[in-house]
């Protein structure tokens, strides 16, 4: 092996690292607001918005994030809706993930005592509050171990987006591959660069939960 | 009632005037109708399932009723326009329901929480006061009920007796002119119940708040109340001082609930 | 051929059959304007937006991204020749090329796209530009005999490697390789590995692709067969079904190259025979149906 494929392979390694952590990175945060979004509006007061709420979860959940992106990419423009190849990765994965993680942010305040929910009631406080203050700060801790799944599962699935012109960690290989016919450089390189990027997930949620626990621990 | 009524004869803080209450074909409250003047201290008493709780989570809005009206000071709970009664529209419901404050069986205490801040969040949240103002009274409340050292725990760091006094303090500060008590005592140690007792009597003597409370203890109920409320089958068969109600009950059931022997015996 | 994966190719359908509705509106539309104002607007833009899949040696994507190759190297140099420039890569894999055309992520492919009667109903070629005929491929003093897909459909103790959706797949079912003896290949170096580990015995595709994966493994013995019996395949550069103006222009250029050597010196280049073209028209290729 010589030094020069070594360089040429860390420098697309390094390429497409960066576009799967931008994915990864934006993904998941349009995957957070969207399960809190839909999460909460599919147990609203409301009948639209809850039933807004679960075509969508039902939608994205039932269907393959490979369509989904799919159809992002090559079906919109058809509707006069041309999104970046970035975007469209984005949003497709964000959404898909997204409807997961409404249905844990929903499990997770549903699974918060009905005594919270009587002692907010009791104590005058409006719904907002209630939520806002009592019942998502306990329900958030819960949350966050599946988040964390979601996101390493949003991670491993970035790597469709080689079908939308983005090149991605394991399109780089890919290319790499058909480049130079190597096969078990490129391949153990992407192993180890996902298995880093999981732990840096892993780090980041045991980070979270560290600082939505109980604050006031002062004895 | 109109401004033409002479001003001796105030509303009573709470009349309940008959109402009833099914939960799943079974009559929990049976044309139930009783007024409470302001600053009594009421224990209801009875067997389980008698509707003695029902009556706490109807009075805090927790549960509706299928007939009849609630009035709070002569302010009712409920429209009844159209025959059946509907609950308030929340806005005008709140100022009703925040004059009656509510001390859970299990507390519902915030467990993310400390235990100050369970006792000043809520007043914040209902505009009672500013931060600072709520903690500070958070902490006067606190060495009320002799828990001064306990403010930044967390609720789970408490035992029983103590979650409950938190609840109380928590219930307290939102000043309300109603409290309700359900099975206060059921978590505390025998020892304990003087202490909760005598809380109970210093928020009378000092604050003049009407207070229900439901308890299966009799001494407890004895030693608290100024009116004993005994309830069975969804009706008041007993209603009295509680040196009648203890000693000379006129009702069966309430004989045979205290041991007493028939009176036709 | 190469790597159509299944669930490519049924996103593919949906799309395609999407855009059918669509398209012929767009048809009529552009057939009244005399010349091709797709052209002009590329001439303003200064580029064209090329499809590309990395196929070497039909399209070589090197590791800066550059792009080369036979089918971009040809596609470049017609363009410059109308006017336009620069030539800016749309790279995604192979099955996705067709759908990125017509959702109007490229301008045109040219990645070595066979031209097929289907492909011909959903995309508008230009005359064939890359030819080539298929090949077997082999560890060297294996099964010396073969020399046809009939061949491999007798032999019980030969398994075939193709790449997946491709030519060689339906090629070789027609000639009775039971499915059980016929393995998609995802890509040329897996197919390499397929056929060094002994999971398949022959590897089936376009000679030049299959010379280039033997030069890259030139470690190692294996030998190279034209298939007997086969058509050659050609490739053309394929336009969206409303760009028929832009494509005819595009031959015009075309016709040009061939004639002036142009053509025969970039094929050449990229070891392509500049002759098995000339004996093939869109026409012919597009089976019975009129081509777009």
């Amino acid at each position: 092996m010589t030094g020069l494929v070594l360089s040429d392979l860390a420098r697309s390694i390094l390429h497409g690292l960066g576009i799967t952590l931008l994915l990864t990175l934006s993904g998941s945060a349009l995957a957070f607001v969207c399960a809190f979004v839909f999460g909460l509006g599919r147990i609203s007061r409301w009948r639209s918005v809850r039933i807004f709420s679960i075509v969508y979860i039902e939608i994205f959940r039932g269907t393959s994030v490979f369509v989904q992106v799919f159809w992002l990419y090559y079906a919109l423009p058809a509707f006069g809706l041309l999104l970046s190849p970035l975007f469209a990765g984005i949003l497709g994965l964000g959404l898909n993930v997204g409807a997961y993680g409404a249905e844990v942010v929903r499990s997770a305040v549903q699974a918060t005592g009905q005594d919270q929910y009587e002692a907010c009631y009791a104590l005058n406080l409006t719904r907002y509050q209630s939520y806002r203050y009592i019942i998502l700060p306990q329900a958030f801790p819960r949350m966050l171990p599946v988040f964390g799944n979601n996101m390493v599962e949003l991670m491993k699935a970035s790597s469709i987006v080689s079908l939308i012109s983005l090149a991605d960690i394991t399109f780089q290989a890919q290319q790499f591959r058909i480049r130079t016919g190597e096969t078990f450089l490129p391949f153990a390189a992407t192993l180890i660069v996902y298995f880093l990027l999981y732990l840096g997930i892993l780090a980041l949620v045991q980070a979270a939960m560290r600082a939505s626990g109980p604050k006031s621990m002062k004895v | 009632m109109t401004s033409m009524e002479p001003v001796f004869t105030p509303d009573p803080m709470i009349a309940i005037s008959d109402v009833s209450r099914a939960f799943k074909g079974t009559t929990v409250l049976d044309h139930l109708s009783l007024d409470i003047p302001a600053g009594q201290k009421v224990a209801l008493l009875g067997p389980s399932g008698s509707g003695k709780t029902t009556i706490l989570r109807i009075l805090m809005t927790l549960e509706t009723i299928d007939s009849g009206q609630i009035l709070i000071e002569g302010v009712p709970m409920y429209d009844t326009a159209s025959g059946t009664p509907h609950l308030l529209p929340e806005n005008r419901l709140r100022p009703v329901r925040s004059r009656i404050g509510m001390v859970f069986q299990h507390f519902g205490l915030f467990p993310h929480l400390s235990v100050l801040d369970n006792i000043a969040f809520p007043q914040i949240f209902n505009g009672r006061a500013r931060k600072a103002d709520a903690k500070a009274r958070a902490h006067d409340l606190l060495k009320t009920v002799g828990l001064g050292d306990k403010a930044y725990l967390l609720p789970d760091q408490l035992s029983g007796g103590q979650k409950q006094r938190v609840a109380i303090a928590r219930a307290l500060a939102l000043q309300p002119d109603i409290l309700l008590f359900d099975e206060p005592t059921s978590a505390l140690d025998p020892q304990r119940v003087s202490e909760v007792l005598d809380i109970f009597n210093m928020i009378a003597d000092t604050t003049g708040t009407t207070m229900l409370l439901v308890t299966h203890e009799m001494e407890f109920a004895r030693r608290f109340a100024d009116r004993i409320l005994f309830f069975d089958h969804g009706q008041i068969v007993e209603d009295g001082p509680p040196e009648i109600v203890f000693t000379n009950p006129k009702d069966a059931r309430t004989r045979a609930f205290l041991g007493l022997p028939s009176l036709n015996a | 051929m190469r790597l159509l994966s299944t669930k490519i190719l049924t996103c593919a359908v949906i799309i395609g059959v999407f855009f059918s509705f669509t398209r012929q509106s767009a048809r009529s539309q552009t057939a009244a304007v005399s010349d091709s104002p797709q052209l002009e607007a590329l001439r303003k833009r200064g580029y064209v937006r090329l499809g590309l899949s990395n196929e070497p040696p039909w399209t070589v994507i090197d590791a800066e991204g550059r792009t080369g190759g036979a089918g971009p190297d040809l596609t470049r140099a017609v363009f410059q020749r109308m006017g336009v420039r620069e030539l800016a890569g749309v790279l995604s894999t192979f099955g996705a090329l067709i759908p990125g055309l017509l959702a109007r992520r490229s301008d045109a492919i040219s990645s070595g796209l066979f031209i097929r009667p289907g492909r011909c109903q959903a995309v508008a070629f230009s005359e064939p530009d890359l030819c080539d005929r298929e090949a077997l491929l082999m560890k060297m003093g294996d099964h010396p005999t073969l020399r046809t897909y009939r061949d491999v459909a007798a032999d019980a103790s030969v398994r075939i490697g193709v790449p997946a959706g491709g030519t060689e797949q339906r090629e070789a079912q027609a000639a009775g390789v039971p499915a059980d003896r016929l393995l998609p290949v995802p890509d040329g170096p897996s197919g390499m590995i397929m056929l060094r580990a002994g999971r398949i015995q022959v590897y089936s595709l376009p000679a030049s692709s299959a010379q280039h994966l033997a030069d890259l493994w030139q470690g190692q013995k294996f030998s190279l067969v034209l298939v007997g019996g086969t058509p050659v395949m050609c490739a053309g550069t394929a336009f969206r079904p409303d760009a028929t103006a832009l494509r005819n222009a595009y031959d015009r250029v075309l016709a040009t190259l061939k004639s002036d050597g142009t053509y025969d010196r970039i094929l050449r280049a990229h070891g392509f025979d500049p002759g098995l073209a000339r004996g093939h028209t869109r026409r012919e290729l597009c089976g019975e149906e009129a081509p777009l």
